[in-house]
């Protein structure tokens, strides 16, 4: 035996004498086989990538709808994989059909309609969900509100009638509302610490100016604490009408028996009133610095969003628009390849787009080494700047089509992604067969119509920046050439420049 | 996309003809016994549950090839892709001391190409064909590798995943390594130093293990530990433990068993057999000292922590503390969510089972205006109302919470892999897939409460107390270490 591999036998054998007494230092582990491995022989086939089988066909989704006599859309897919179905209640009024002091009464409003019916306390409310062992959630957004339920086939009566308990009767008593308010207020104290909140925020912001719906605005408890109860009561009764709302059913029931339930739980369902109206969306407040730092100290990374907004697209330039940033922001995309493995400059790094009823925005951005954050910022640009002179390359392309038809597939193959999907019609106001149609307008994308609407909305005018980090480890971001720097909070309120 | 009206029979409020349920793939485990016994459980828990819950299985093929390699192939109808993963055995438990992140260099290491893939190729290639999930992730038990692909690619998956196996040392080299190691050094920033109390599971960690136990680390390392490790060591780790003999292939989604077995035979049967090494034998583990610590960091909420020590992934006892999770924090509607109420801004409960031991965890957020103090009381509380006595309405809505939530995520074809290839090489599939749905049936209240009395006193337990304080860490400083309370 040899010198080294006898020292390392007994080297072993302690450990394993010390292991015994419990009073190692080090973790007890198999010791790794350090000598050279032969290499695995080698077979001529395994040269090339094999071909493909032949491909299967992307099964229809059927899609069955009706109206109910008091307005109420009923849509329903039919998805018998699974014994589950996922149901949606959409009413498709939200911050921006609000004039801008009703805009709190509608966000306290969604979170007095998370807790408790007018039968029901919050606790029973609760109760009767987990002993269905159904998921359920409430969401208030910039272009409506849902209400959602996840449960198994066997208990989806049950679900719906819960559902439309607390869509229609929502718990209005002063206690409970105080309690939503404290809640509501609690939780915007609580994510200040996080800074991908903080980078939302400021995004939102950033893209639609001061006071626009889309964008953030922090509760005061002032005027949170005098919202009234009648005030949310009135404000429930003018959104929540069945004129305004889609039931959105899919899974493992039948058309004929989900609208059956529909007419069950939801046929009596009356106006209160005149609907809500739909006033023109306000347009983005322009103006202001185009750069927002938000300061966070002592952090070693920085969070970072370069941004352009978008008007309302046509549903062709949305498919463009999607493939353009996966492009930019996918697995198989140079610029990602630049940034994770060629300067090492982060771990988490992509591009997505926002889409709301009044247009949306597209960010290209990560969590940065702080110290290599500007020169991420001047390649990025760069990238956007080289998509709007030359375009993307035209297997860029196929890759971006084909991974984004693989997100949709996965999607449409999940009940709650099928209610998903025409959730999102329904709020962008959107024909709902539209969001069916997407595969084959992501087939009709060509590198020509990329480049187009990179050259139409990426100009250097258009771009944005939201920074959030430690300022002093960042560098000159002033170099960037994007202008003045604007300093935010947490909240994206100005705190100086 | 076809879109019709709802018939107007419906409409009307004419009882509509009982709905189909979603066609029973049946038992179609072709062993009689397990056949039987899976449905006498779900009998069981159907008539705990009260309305009967859908029966639900699929038939795997299992088998093992020469090399060791065990294949798990499932037909599944819930997606038109099929779903691949490859589990190797080794995780951060195998990490040598002062290596610790080994095994999750790696993982990273891994996708930077084998002999006839080049870096990068591996997710562009599938990236474009139109996987989704192309993914690799380590545990302290385990390394996994995933992708989701359209059906007639499974050609291309089995390839690259047979390439990364059997010829990865091939492209393992510095320039791999130096690609490599940046990457996981932001990833570590990310999650620990500037995560939010990012450092608090280490400093957990270290409390309840020892430091001979391989579990005593983050799989994720140090940021020192990361900067340590050399090209020798990560070739060593994989040429130890990267072996057919050490790893498990699941197939799942629109696959035909016959094809799949060919393309596996095909591409994984000629690598080489090595058997990984054997794990030493651990010294039984000490039950921790109890310790408060208190842990300062720039958050704006105070957090209860409290941690045990309690037993492995399927020993007695890991399943019925699942369900006392449910109990304590199902939802809204727990026990601890019930005693705390406005108290507590977030409530949580977990059973993090592992193959050497597993920890439990309850963690709450504190509302302003409240006192961890109180928290900690009213967390004493609940666990002293096991012994109280557990009403089968809480077991039946905690075991039927368990197993909607189970069955919500067998919607995603990946979940089916993911199962299959982290049962037990000693746990036969039984030539059956439930999602595990049934293991739960047989839990009775006492059983319950015994697992809680034994496992979750206040003699052997950790409890973290975070302080909001500005201007310190996000991560956490460790502020003063005290006994128990």
């Amino acid at each position: 035996m040899k010198p080294a591999q006898a020292l390392l036998s007994v080297a072993r054998a302690l450990s394993a004498a010390a292991a015994l007494a419990g009073c190692a230092e080090q973790p007890i582990v198999a010791p790794l086989n350090y000598s050279p491995l032969p290499a695995t022989p080698d077979e001529a086939f395994r040269a090339e990538p094999p071909a493909p089988s032949p491909a299967v066909p992307l099964a229809p989704v059927d899609v069955h709808s009706a109206s109910l006599a008091n307005g109420l859309r009923v849509v329903v897919l039919e998805r018998h994989a699974l014994p589950i179905v996922s149901v949606r209640l959409v009413v498709a009024r939200g911050l921006a059909d609000l004039a801008a002091q009703e805009r709190d009464t509608y966000k306290l409003l969604g979170q007095v309609m998370g807790g408790g019916t007018a039968r029901r306390t919050p606790n029973e409310l609760e109760t009767a969900w987990t002993n269905l062992g159904a998921g359920h959630a409430v969401a208030f957004g910039s272009d409506g509100a849902w209400l959602t339920a996840r449960a198994r086939a066997g208990d989806f009566d049950a679900a719906l009638d819960l559902l439309a308990e607390q869509a229609t009767r929502p718990r209005l008593l002063a206690r409970d509302v105080a309690a939503a308010q404290s809640r509501w207020l609690g939780d915007d104290e609580r994510f200040h610490a996080d800074p991908t909140v903080a980078l939302g925020r400021n995004v939102s912001s950033l893209m639609f100016g001061p006071g626009h719906p889309y964008s953030f605005s922090r509760p005061h408890e002032g005027r949170a604490g005098a919202i009234t109860v009648e005030a949310l009561s009135a404000l429930h009764a003018r959104l929540f009408q069945p004129a305004l709302a889609t039931l959105i059913v899919a899974g493992d029931v039948t058309a004929e028996a989900a609208g059956a339930s529909a007419v069950r739980c939801f046929g009596g369902w009356a106006a209160a009133g005149p609907p809500a109206a739909r006033p023109p969306l306000p347009a983005p407040v322009a103006g202001g610095a185009r750069v927002v730092l938000v300061h966070r100290s002592d952090r070693a990374q920085v969070h970072v969003q370069v941004l352009v907004r978008l008007p309302a697209l046509s549903s062709d330039e949305i498919a463009a628009v999607d493939v353009l940033s996966r492009a930019l922001g996918g697995l198989s995309s140079p610029l990602r390849h630049s940034v994770r493995d060629e300067s090492g400059a982060a771990y988490s790094f992509g591009a997505g787009v926002t889409s709301l009823r009044g247009g949306g925005y597209v960010g290209v951005g990560g969590v940065l080494e702080a110290s290599l954050a500007v020169a991420t910022l001047r390649n990025i640009l760069s990238a956007l700047a080289d998509a709007r002179r030359r375009g993307v390359a035209a297997d860029l392309v196929d890759g971006a089509r084909a991974s984004l038809l693989a997100d949709w597939r996965a999607r449409a193959s999940r009940t709650d992604g099928l209610a998903g999907t025409v959730t999102s019609a329904v709020l962008e106001d959107r024909p709902i067969e539209e969001a069916f149609t997407f595969p084959a307008r992501l087939a009709a994308v060509t590198p020509e119509a990329v480049r187009r609407v990179a050259e139409r909305y990426f100009t250097d005018a258009a771009i944005r920046a939201v920074v959030v980090g430690d300022g002093r480890r960042l560098g000159d971001l002033a170099s960037l050439g994007l202008g003045p720097i604007e300093r935010r909070n947490e909240s994206a309120e100005l705190v100086g420049q | 996309m076809r879109h019709r009206p709802i018939p107007a029979a419906a409409l009307t409020g004419v009882a509509p003809p009982p709905a189909p349920r979603a066609r029973a793939r049946g038992l179609l485990a072709p062993r009689g016994r397990a056949w039987l016994a899976a449905a006498l459980a779900f009998l069981a828990l159907a008539t705990l549950a009260g309305p009967a819950l859908a029966g639900f299985g699929c038939a795997v093929d299992d088998t093992r090839l020469a090399n060791g390699l065990r294949v798990l192939i499932c037909p599944s109808p819930v997606s038109s892709d099929v779903s691949i993963q490859v589990r190797y055995a080794a995780g951060a438990r195998d990490d040598p001391g002062n290596l610790e992140g080994l095994a999750h260099v790696a993982e990273h290491l891994s996708f930077m190409g084998s002999r006839h893939v080049a870096a990068g190729e591996h997710e562009r290639r599938l990236e474009q064909v139109g996987a989704t999930n192309i993914n690799g992730a380590t545990s302290m038990d385990a390394t996994v590798y995933v992708e989701t692909v359209p059906a007639e690619r499974l050609a291309l998956a089995l390839w690259l995943e047979s390439d990364r196996m059997g010829y990865l040392l091939d492209r393992a080299d510095e320039a791999a390594l130096t690609r490599s190691r940046p990457a996981v050094l932001n990833e570590y920033r990310e999650r620990v130093t500037d995560g939010l109390l990012g450092a608090v599971p280490e400093m957990v960690l270290a409390e309840l293990f020892p430091k001979w136990h391989p579990y005593r680390h983050l799989p994720i390392g140090t940021d020192a530990s990361i900067r340590r490790i050399q090209l020798a060591d990560a070739r060593a780790f994989l040429g130890t433990w990267y072996a057919p003999g050490n790893a498990t292939l699941a197939i799942a989604g629109r696959v035909d068993p016959a094809e799949a077995r060919a393309l596996v035979q095909r591409y994984f049967a000629s690598l080489p057999p090595r058997a990984p090494p054997q794990r030493p034998v651990l010294p039984a583990l000490p039950p921790p000292d109890p310790a408060v610590l208190y842990v300062a960091a720039n958050v704006t909420r105070a957090e209860v922590r409290v941690s045990w020590l309690t037993p492995a992934r399927d020993a007695a006892g890991d399943a019925e503390l699942e369900i006392a999770a449910a109990i304590l924090a199902e939802r809204g509607s727990g026990w601890l969510q019930r005693r705390l109420g406005n108290a507590a801004g977030w409530v949580g409960a977990t059973q993090e089972s592992r193959d050497l031991a597993s920890v439990f965890s309850i963690r709450v957020v504190v509302t302003e205006g409240h006192r961890p103090v109180d928290v900690m009381a009213a967390i004493d509380d609940a666990l002293a109302g096991f012994d109280r006595g557990i009403a089968e309405a809480d077991l039946r809505r905690a075991q039927v919470g368990w197993f909607d939530e189970k069955l919500f995520r067998l919607e995603a074809i990946a979940s089916w892999t993911a199962q299959l290839a982290a049962a037990a090489p000693e746990r036969p599939s039984m030539g059956f897939f439930d999602g595990d749905l049934a293991r739960y049936s047989t839990i009775t209240p006492d059983r319950v409460r015994w697992a809680v009395r034994t496992c979750l006193g206040r003699a052997h337990r950790v409890i973290t107390v975070v302080v909001p304080v500005h201007g310190t860490p996000n991560r956490g400083v460790l502020v003063r270490r005290q006994g128990a309370l």
